[in-house]
């Protein structure tokens, strides 16, 4: 028998216009935590797909405990012991805790499920994972670090021998981090083969025993932990060296542009006060779920804030309303591009031209010529990669989207441009182009406020950085000198870490 | 670049709706000559005077169907209209009869209550677009099943189980709306021009207006429309609003051809009329496609098959039926098969070049 | 744990049980006609619940197909094509049995159903659209000549037997048609409880991307879902021939609204994942009762049931969205921003 308890080779996936995986290559031993790193649309999801095979690859072979096997379907998956947690819409909300954890391989008296065993036998899973809820309680019902216990839970129900984990720590403080690797040591402990996929250097280093590396749906290597540092890794996925990613310039920062005031919103975010000056890029870190969306969504007009103030350009600004605030020159880059930023069936065209529609007609009747001049403009301006503007948007990749979203904004002139994680999703050519534009909007002037997750980012784009958690202001920091750590200790969480 | 602009027209919709409609009439008038020639029919029957007259019925909801063709671009639905459309002429015949009664006579009584017809309509869209915009939890689908039964109920709560019939010169001008009139030398009916008329307004605000690219966003992707500084909310008040308004103008026509007598469930099941025309046209539940002349395609359709399947070919009513009922399906099926069909090749192609590199 | 139970708000429980304040209304309006019309709870009610026990049954399939975030508004074309075609067979002698003209009306439904669920989930046509189509085609096919020609069917074509079947035969006091309705929704009711399959539609309403990954078959849950509303929709033709003795292409068009209404008056969501056959069993039954109530309570204008009927559904569904929205807010108000 192999050394390994799993061998995946060669395996390649096709979908309609993009190749997924390209001949990838991965290995895991028995009692091992295996991190998989890699961008945003690296390939990691779809790899992971195909081992619990939702999808089936077109090419290569899974090779388990020395045999060669078919994951025709999730069924098969698990009944060769592959559980996998995944980071979104992995659970039922409408369904029971003990629904879910035995959805699939029910406790059965005769042809009926037998719910006072899943009852019980939920409830000592739940206990084992450290969880305090009832397995009775509708998992919608929870908040996202207990639906991943839940997940966690459902896993150890199904005894596996390979264990997935997509992200578990997304969304998750500290303290809940540290029990959850408290529970991964424990399960490495007694055999269990672990896949981590995670975007934090905290969990791959604390955590692994070796790390993968794909890049652009390509293997790069496996290695040791101890053979790697975080520089290293981080040039391995990102496939160059990091610093030519930030051409950061000196911009003489002019007026204030924004200033939000004590700005309020019941279970969201409180007493949240910041500033952006004319030709200074602001950026707004924390982690996931600290009220930073929703802050800026307030700005624009999306949803309406309880108490405080929003003065734009010297003047108050009320009842604002995403029409109103564009008018006035605020732009928002939201943070879900394909959901909130495109009409995907739309042509590059008809979504830039969309925001500025008052522009392009003549009386009520739309000029088709003048959308397309904006528009054409803009695709030049913004290096769009794509045949013409009527080219759907849906057609693009992550970083021409993600600039075509650019466009619709910059479209409507705005002396205030808002981004929302804007490089999330996007491949590392399209990162440095976007930061690019990012440098000329401010040096034309423009105040961005920027959104973001990602540290490296955060530290050498920003002329100011705001850190948010749990729905407040915590800290307001100058680049210069800072640590990637003094930054995560005022994004955690105070009242659980 | 021109071969790609050459394939999106050719697979739009109302190609397929002419070419079908071309299909139908070689068949009709090969079966029309065929009958003439064996002595079977003494004259032809598949022409343009027997087809726009036959139009008749269809133009009875073909102003429903132009306002149900804006909910379903937003990717709405309004289940209420037949029950709207019903509430607002009971309000007419009762405005009309109060007001005779308390002395007012003539044109002027007529119009009050035509006015006040058209006034529910609207409200009743109102309302429609009211509960839509502030309750978002709720399918539009859903709220308009709950309003139409509430539409319904107040129909019955003004005239209850009785019907309404005006035996004056004056309500009677309504029948003149279901006449049919000379024009170019053959007869038309009356409500034709007036639907073809209205036709080119929403041709006009739906196709070649910002205000119509706007409401076609919102079907395409609501949130998306709204963070690009549409007032999504307002645009989709005022197209229920609108329905509204349309469903109380299919009632007035619909009196004029019942002879001018009102009951409280004259167009229960209407909607569906409306649904299925519109979806014929082009229209989807799902919202953001399309167009107007897909509509009055599918309207001359339905015209045509009258007279082809019913009269020529002597299958009853119910063959009309169950080809709309099978071109409904198709007109989602087919698109999605040939998407499907497109997909497959694309990724046959791609491993294709993945093994030969291999 | 017990502990925090005791101490959830009303609010909560309502949201969890959609069907008590619903229930509720429904005791109300019972007892305020019986005070008014004494013994209506007697002969009268057993009425009420004939009439309400068809529209009962195709709730009770309906259910099923909005769990799977689809719906089905061909039912009432199911309801008259398949009790046209038992009730033709059964005038030209084919039937004899009631037990045939069940399982044949439960088969022509399935079948329909079968068809829709396959253009809905393989062809990925829009559940609206594929049964508006096929309510469209299914009525069509009714009085067509070249089958069976059964424009209607009259009741010189029944046998006395399948006649009295329904209505006139009891058991325990009860006539079969309603026997037949409690059946259906108790088998209906365990299957959604208690089998893995009935789980599954719950699953793929609640989240379809998560039952995918987890292998649920989804397309076929589907398919079954609609096979099980045509089903019910095909015994609800044949109960409807044994309760009225005629059916014709017409019979019970728009109905299918009704039957919508009672699963969404029963707190059933129409986006799918949510929903409980005893809710939509007193969805049904507030149907049937407002029906028959409202006219007994002698309000003036007979017609003001219809009113009534249209504010309830309305009330309804807006009051379980105000419920969720207090507990959304309350929530928030719980995460101490």
């Amino acid at each position: 028998m192999s050394e390994y308890l799993l061998e995946m080779k060669n395996i390649t996936k096709i979908f309609p216009g993009v190749k997924a995986l390209d001949s990838v290559q991965f290995n895991l031993r028995a009692g091992e935590i295996h991190a998989l790193v890699g961008e945003n649309g690296a390939g990691k999801s779809t790899f992971i797909k195909t081992l619990t095979g939702v999808h089936q690859p077109d090419g290569g072979e899974i090779i388990l405990e020395g045999q060669k096997v078919v994951m025709s379907d999730p069924i098969v998956a698990q009944k060769y012991g592959i559980a996998a947690i995944y980071q979104h819409a992995a659970s039922y909300p409408d369904l029971s805790v003990a629904e879910n954890i035995f959805i699939g391989h029910e406790f059965k008296r005769g042809p009926f499920i037998n719910w006072a065993r899943a009852n019980r036998e939920a409830k000592k899973l739940l206990d084992a994972v450290g969880a305090d809820f009832s397995p009775t309680t509708p998992v919608g019902s929870l908040s996202v670090a207990q639906q991943q216990l839940v997940e966690i839970a459902k896993a150890l129900s199904m005894n596996a021998k390979i264990l997935i984990m997509d992200e578990p720590t997304a969304a998750l403080s500290k303290r809940e981090s540290e029990d959850l690797y408290d529970i991964s040591r424990k399960l490495r402990a007694q055999g269990t083969a672990i896949i981590l996929i995670s975007h934090r250097f905290e969990d791959i280093f604390g955590l692994a025993d070796r790390v993968t590396v794909f890049r652009d749906a390509k293997y790069i290597g496996t290695w040791d932990l101890e053979e790697v540092d975080e520089p290293m890794l981080v040039h391995h996925m990102v496939g160059r060296e990091i610093t030519q990613l930030f051409p950061k310039k000196q911009i003489e920062r002019g007026k204030e542009l924004l200033r939000i005031d004590k700005l309020s919103r019941m279970g969201y975010y409180h007493d949240v006060s910041m500033t952006v000056h004319a030709g200074e890029i602001v950026g707004l870190t924390g982690l996931v779920g600290a009220g930073r969306t929703e802050v800026v969504e307030s700005v624009f007009g999306i949803t309406k804030a309880d108490s405080g103030d929003v003065y734009f350009d010297g003047r108050k600004i009320d009842d604002i309303t995403p029409d109103k605030a564009m008018a006035i020159g605020i732009g928002l880059l939201p943070e879900d591009r394909q959901k909130q930023g495109l009409l995907l069936d739309w042509s590059i065209n008809r979504n830039i031209s969309l925001s500025v529609l008052s522009k392009c007609q003549n009386g009520p009747v739309l000029q088709k010529k003048k959308e397309y001049e904006i528009s054409e403009r803009l695709k030049q301006l913004l290096a769009i990669k794509a045949p013409t503007t009527d080219t759907l948007t849906s057609a693009l990749s992550g970083g021409n989207q993600q600039k075509v979203v650019v466009g619709k904004q910059l479209a409507a002139d705005p002396k205030l441009i808002i981004l929302d994680e804007p490089t999330k999703g996007v491949d590392v050519g399209s990162k440095a182009a976007i930061y690019e534009i990012m440098n000329d909007l401010a040096a034309q002037g423009m105040g961005i406020l920027m959104i973001s997750s990602e540290m490296p980012e955060v530290m050498n784009m920003s002329d100011r950085i705001y850190v948010m958690s749990e729905g407040r202001i915590t800290a307001e920091f100058e680049p210069a000198g800072l640590t990637q750590d003094v930054i995560l200790n005022a994004a955690m969480p105070k009242s659980k870490a | 670049m021109k071969k790609n602009k050459l394939v999106s027209l050719l697979t739009r919709w109302e190609v397929f709706l002419l070419v079908l409609l071309a299909l139908m009439c070689l068949v009709f008038n090969l079966q029309d000559a065929a009958r003439v020639a064996s002595g079977e029919a003494r004259r032809d029957v598949f022409n343009v005077a027997n087809v726009v007259r036959s139009m008749r019925p269809y133009m009875l909801y073909s102003f429903m169907t132009l306002g149900m063709m804006l909910i379903l671009a937003m990717g709405d639905m309004d289940i209420s209209v037949g029950a709207a459309a019903t509430f607002s002429v009971v309000v007419l015949g009762v405005t009309y009869n109060a007001l005779t009664t308390a002395g007012l006579l003539g044109l002027p009584a007529l119009i009050l209550s035509l006015a006040a017809c058209l006034l529910v309509g609207a409200l009743c869209g109102a309302l429609n677009g009211f509960l839509v915009t502030r309750f978002k939890e709720l399918f539009p689908m859903i709220i308009t099943l709950a309003t139409q039964l509430f539409f319904r109920g107040f129909s019955y709560l003004l005239i209850g189980g009785q019907t309404l019939t005006f035996d004056d010169e004056t309500f009677d001008l309504l029948k003149e709306l279901n006449s049919l009139v000379d024009m170019f030398g053959i007869k038309v009916p009356v409500m034709l021009p007036i639907f073809l008329a209205v036709a080119l307004v929403f041709y006009f605000w739906l196709h070649l207006t910002g205000n119509g690219r706007k409401i076609f966003a919102i079907g395409t992707n609501a949130i998306a429309t709204q963070y690009s500084g549409v007032r999504v909310d307002l645009i989709k008040f005022w197209c229920f609003v609108i329905a509204g308004l349309m469903s109380a103008v299919t009632g007035v026509f619909f009196v004029g051809a019942t002879s001018s007598s009102i009951k409280a469930d004259i167009m229960d099941g209407y909607h569906m009329y409306a649904i299925a025309a519109a979806i014929l046209g082009g229209f989807s539940t799902d919202g953001g496609k399309g167009s107007v002349i897909g509509v009055i395609l599918s309207l001359i359709i339905f015209a045509v098959m009258k007279i082809g399947l019913g009269t020529l070919f002597g299958f009853a009513d119910s063959a009309v039926n169950l080809s709309v009922g099978i071109i409904l399906i198709l007109s989602v099926l087919l698109p999605n098969m040939v998407n499907k069909l497109r997909d497959d090749l694309r990724v046959r192609k791609r491993r294709a070049e993945v093994s030969k590199a291999a | 744990m017990q502990e925090k139970r005791k101490g959830r708000p009303l609010y909560a429980l309502l949201i969890e049980h959609r069907e008590i304040p619903l229930l509720a209304v429904l005791v109300l309006l019972l007892i305020l006609v019986s005070i008014r019309v004494p013994g209506y709870l007697g002969a009268n009610y057993m009425n009420i619940l004939k009439g309400g026990s068809i529209n009962m049954v195709m709730a009770a399939g309906m259910l099923c197909v909005l769990l799977v975030g689809s719906i089905d508004i061909s039912v009432t074309a199911i309801l008259a094509f398949a009790g046209a075609v038992c009730g033709k067979l059964m005038g030209m002698g084919v039937i004899q049995s009631t037990w045939m003209m069940f399982a044949l009306g439960i088969l022509i439904g399935a079948v329909i159903g079968a068809v829709n669920g396959v253009l809905m989930s393989y062809g990925k046509v829009i559940a609206i659209i594929v049964t508006l189509g096929t309510s469209y085609i299914v009525r069509a096919l009714i009085p067509m000549e070249w089958l069976l020609g059964m424009n209607k069917v009259t009741p010189t074509e029944l046998t006395q037997g399948f006649k009295d079947s329904m209505v006139t035969n009891t058991f325990l006091g009860l006539p079969f048609l309603v026997w037949t309705a409690i059946i259906v929704t108790v088998l209906v009711g365990l299957f959604l409880k208690y089998a893995r399959t009935g789980r599954n539609l719950y699953a793929v309403g609640s989240n379809a991307e998560a039952a995918q990954v987890r292998g649920v078959p989804i397309d076929r849950i589907k398919v079954l879902a609609h096979v099980i509303c045509g089903a019910t929709a095909g015994l609800a033709g044949v109960m409807w021939l044994g309760y009225y003795w005629a059916i014709e292409k017409g019979s019970a068009n728009g109905n299918e609204m009704f039957t919508i209404a009672a699963c969404v008056l029963g707190g059933v969501s129409v986006t799918g994942g949510y929903g409980k056959i005893t809710g939509v069993v007193i969805g049904a039954l507030m149907i049937a009762t407002i029906d028959s109530a409202i006219p007994q309570l002698q309000l003036g204008n007979s017609m003001i049931t219809e009113f009534i009927k249209g504010i309830l559904l309305l009330f309804a569904i807006l009051l379980n969205v105000i419920l969720q929205r207090i507990a959304d807010k309350q929530a928030l108000a719980r995460r101490g921003i």
